[in-house]
């Protein structure tokens, strides 16, 4: 014996959800903040570290002289990181960006953010940077562990970053006690390639 | 072998018949009118948020995110392409990533629904318990050219090549994501892996830390509990457990009557991870379950008469794994991984199978100069099954230990760094019917911009034998002929060898911001020596009684042919609130036999198992006051072998999200029609009956 529809009130269910999502899509004042993507998120990390980061005078030209940020190698954050540091600050020094192709355009960057593209090319990028000023940071596995400053890590979808303090030290930057309260610590793998 | 199956619905087309089957389905005109009046459901369910949804949102407020604190920006959760997802959208194959967010915005209960979502991906629900999976085409409950992986584990088996994907009943919530690949995947991974892979990796322990407690309770799936803990013990290691149960109800077949296909799972298991230093890290993973199920499908009682009687067993299932996996990070471009695992199923179904199976696999990768990146891995397999066997179904020997010995290298070519790579792999096996087997395939891959890729490959990749085409008893029918009785049998052939395809695919993928992404992917598959079977010269034997003429049916490599097709699938982000994920597949497969065939079946069966065309619509909308809208909507084409008219299925759900802490879904699935078809298999291990609409309300509170 064939049986109706064993749910004969589906179609009603159907409608009754319908009303339901309409009703219920009463925009709310901000409870449907939008998630910020992976980049728009390390860029205001970005904007942090420098502002949690002191570097020697040496490094600026004036006291209104730019604050350099380098995105070396493959562009991973686009259009957002201009627009959410455009106009901004750090102290008096006004922040630009830069993309770089090659290690040679790196010389006046006080950040510098090596893209996992350039990922086999690390201890020459590192060596190219000991001596000056420029904040390494990077995202790679191991990048902190081989010299780069800053690395940033992903745990349980939240953005995590290691600070090496030993790559911080040997470019003669001073990070602030609050940063480095936030970070996980490492310090230079021995044997590392470290002259 | 026959199975007779009647379906009346009014209006009359007889099937074609081929020599040993008798399937009779009568197509309606009003199962196409219940097509339409789905399809207008699915049009209703998803124009509805272009309707409600508001005409500006402001997008992110970018300039509170330089404001925020540290603290602040530590606590927000990212939705982000993960490495690994990020270096797929540049490889050269077809791959669609189902990620945890697609899990959790499905309405799938099971890893087989989830499977639907991806177009070139058939899935045919045949019963309750039971699914016919295949990647392009050539689909069968023991569909054998897909490769199942599930952290690295290879979960078919190898008696018939096919996947128990009842018994794949992992926690979804524990899912990181699956990778799914169609085209041959042979040379990465396997003889298996002809027309796909699906990779199914779970989360890190550090990634479920915490209490979850998941309550599922509806029409079908009548309860349904998984109850997890995740924690840290001392120094580096994270561990989560975790026990679920399942009880699912049955199906009605094709008269109405309950199809005693409802069935019961309980599972417990683990998974701890650890990091030793920076370098490494090892991982322990296992599990243990035990469940019934009704398994409707046909008995022979004896060689004689009446030959096929329906039959309604409960199949008591069993079984577990325990795995290791060390994995070692030398630099940021080369490294290792080991990995060491047992498994163990018990079914004691019509074929009543034990099989362990120890694994042992080692994994290297690094760059060798400037422009290469190298892969390669060697493993060990060692199985061993004992069958008890019954009319229906016997293996010749019943019991046997096999061994795989495989092998693999890639090599990765930058031609224009960071623009075009050639990859060039091979695999060797060694397998216990056909000794030493090569798979090479060739890839290149372009990167035109920064977000488009081009690739193309050419591969071959072969299908080795499995026990069942070897070793298989399976009595087909029979007939009292003028001099007593006459048994028709299907027999496995020792000497069957491998089946061939060379495959030939082109693809494209563009992503456009973060708004929109498309992949086009299209293949011609070269196919040789498939699978025919073969009438054989009679003999008498006298085992099982009454003594009796068998006419063998015997396995044999005659079939050759082509197929083709496309897929694509795109990814939109309407709106900051509503994202739509359309997909399309298409798969002709023309085969034909070798002069030499008397084959009368496989041809129709290879062409007419999986649809011509199926389509995919899944939209997400996120509503005010944290709640949250999904509906999917999955088209499939009629098959002609077996006959099943075309349908459509459409589940959508309500979602009430409260922080991070709990919440309650309510869900539909099947919602556009009651009852219908999607497989007959044709071995007869397992009845068909009809999928049917069903609702559930989930409820998961995490403390």
């Amino acid at each position: 014996m064939r049986h109706g529809s064993r749910l004969g009130f589906a179609p009603q269910a159907l409608g009754a959800l319908l009303s339901l999502a309409i009703v219920l899509n009463i925009p709310a004042a901000s409870s449907q903040s939008t998630e910020p993507t992976e980049y728009q998120l390390k860029a205001a990390f970005l904007f942090n570290f420098a502002k949690f980061v002191q570097w020697p005078s040496t490094s600026f030209t004036g006291p209104q002289s730019e604050f350099g940020i380098c995105i070396l190698g493959q562009d991973p954050f686009g259009k957002s990181i201009d627009d959410e540091l455009h106009g901004k600050t750090i102290g008096e020094h006004p922040v630009t960006i830069t993309r770089c192709k090659s290690l040679t355009e790196i010389g006046n960057c006080h950040i510098v953010f090596v893209s996992s593209s350039e990922s086999k090319k690390l201890p020459e990028i590192l060596a190219t940077l000991k001596g000056s000023s420029a904040l390494a940071v990077g995202e790679t596995d191991g990048f902190a562990a081989s010299g780069g400053t800053i690395q940033f890590t992903l745990e349980q979808q939240r953005v995590r970053f290691i600070i090496n303090v030993d790559a911080a030290e040997r470019a003669r930057l001073q990070i602030s006690s609050k940063l480095l309260a936030l970070a996980k610590i490492v310090r230079d793998v021995p044997g590392n390639g470290k002259s | 072998m026959g199975v007779s199956t009647k379906e009346q619905v009014g209006g009359t087309r007889p099937a074609p018949q081929a020599a040993l089957f008798d399937v009779r389905v009568r197509v309606s005109t009003r199962s196409k009118l219940r097509s339409v009046h789905a399809l207008l459901s699915a049009v209703v369910l998803f124009a509805l948020p272009l309707v409600s949804a508001p005409s500006a949102f402001p997008q992110t407020k970018d300039a509170d995110l330089t404001n925020q604190s540290l603290e602040d920006l530590m606590s927000i959760r990212v939705v982000s392409v993960s490495k690994e997802e990020q270096k797929l959208s540049q490889t050269a194959a077809a791959v669609f990533v189902i990620t945890a967010e697609d899990i959790q915005r499905s309405m799938a209960t099971n890893i087989p629904d989830l499977l639907r979502m991806v177009p070139g991906i058939d899935v045919a629900q045949i019963n309750a318990n039971s699914w016919a999976i295949a990647a392009r085409g050539l689909n069968g409950r023991f569909a054998n050219e897909l490769l199942v992986l599930l952290d690295g584990r290879s979960v078919y088996t190898p008696t018939t090549g096919g996947v128990f994907w009842d018994v794949l009943d992992i926690p979804l919530a524990d899912i990181e994501r699956i990778e799914v690949i169609r085209g041959p995947g042979a040379s990465i991974w396997g003889a298996n892996a002809v027309n796909g892979v699906i990779n199914i990796i779970t989360k890190k322990a550090s990634e479920t830390q915490g209490g979850l407690v998941d309550a599922v309770g509806g029409t079908i799936d009548q309860g349904f509990g998984t109850a997890q803990y995740g924690g840290n013990l001392h120094n580096n290691t994270s561990f989560r457990a975790f026990a679920k149960y399942l009880n699912a109800d049955h199906f009605p077949n094709a008269s109405g009557a309950e199809g005693g296909d409802g069935w019961g799972l309980s599972r417990i298991g683990f998974r701890t991870d650890t990091d030793f230093s920076s370098t490494d890290s090892l991982t322990f993973e296992g599990d243990l379950y035990r469940g019934r199920e009704g398994e409707p499908s046909v008995e022979i009682v004896s060689v004689v008469a009446p030959p096929l009687q329906d039959v309604e067993r409960e199949v008591n299932l069993g079984g577990g794994f325990l795995e290791a996996v060390w994995n070692h990070t030398s630099s940021s471009h080369s490294g290792f991984s080991l990995q060491a695992s047992y498994s163990e199923y018990e079914r004691n179904d019509f074929l009543g199978e034990t099989r362990g199976t120890s694994a042992i696999a080692f994994q290297h990768h690094f760059a060798w100069g400037e422009r290469q990146n190298i892969i390669w891995g060697a493993e060990y397999d060692y199985s061993q099954s004992r069958t008890v066997g019954s009319l229906l179904i016997a293996l010749d020997p019943p019991n046997l230990n096999t061994q795989l010995f495989s092998s693999f290298i890639q090599d990765e070519i930058a031609l224009v760094p960071s623009r075009a790579y050639v990859t060039v792999g091979v695999r060797v096996e060694h397998n216990y019917y056909t000794a030493f087997d090569a798979m090479p395939t060739v890839r290149f891959a372009w990167t035109p911009a920064a977000r488009q890729a081009l690739w193309l490959a050419v591969s071959e990749a072969d299908r080795t034998p499995a026990e069942t085409d070897a070793a298989i008893r399976s009595y087909l029918g029979g007939f009292t002929g003028p001099n007593g009785p006459v048994a028709l049998e299907l027999l496995g052939n020792p000497q069957f060898g491998n089946e061939k395809a060379i495959t030939y695919e082109a693809g494209y993928r563009i992503s456009l911001a973060e708004q929109f992404s498309l992949d086009l992917t299209a293949y011609y598959n070269s196919y040789r020596d498939q699978q025919t079977t073969e009438p054989a010269a009679p003999f008498f034997v006298s085992t099982p009684s009454p003594p009796h003429t068998v006419l063998p049916f015997v396995y044999a490599n005659l079939m050759n042919g082509e197929s083709y097709g496309a897929e694509v699938w795109a990814n939109w982000k309407v709106n900051t609130r509503w994202t739509i994920s359309p997909g399309y597949a298409l798969e002709q497969i023309h085969m034909h036999l070798n002069p030499a065939s008397l084959d009368t079946t496989s041809v129709a069966a290879a062409e007419g198992s999986s649809p011509v065309h199926s389509a995919q619509l899944r939209s997400h909308f996120a509503l005010a006051r944290n709640f949250s809208w999904d509906t999917s909507a999955y088209f499939v084409d009629r098959l002609t072998d077996p006959i099943i008219p075309s349908y459509t299925r459409v589940d959508s759900g309500l979602t009430w999200q409260w922080k991070n802490k709990a919440s309650l879904t309510i869900a539909g699935q099947n919602l556009a029609r009651d009852r219908h078809q999607e497989f007959v298999d044709s071995t007869g291990s397992a009845a068909t009956t009809l999928v049917k609409r069903s609702i559930y309300a989930e409820w998961a509170w995490r403390f």
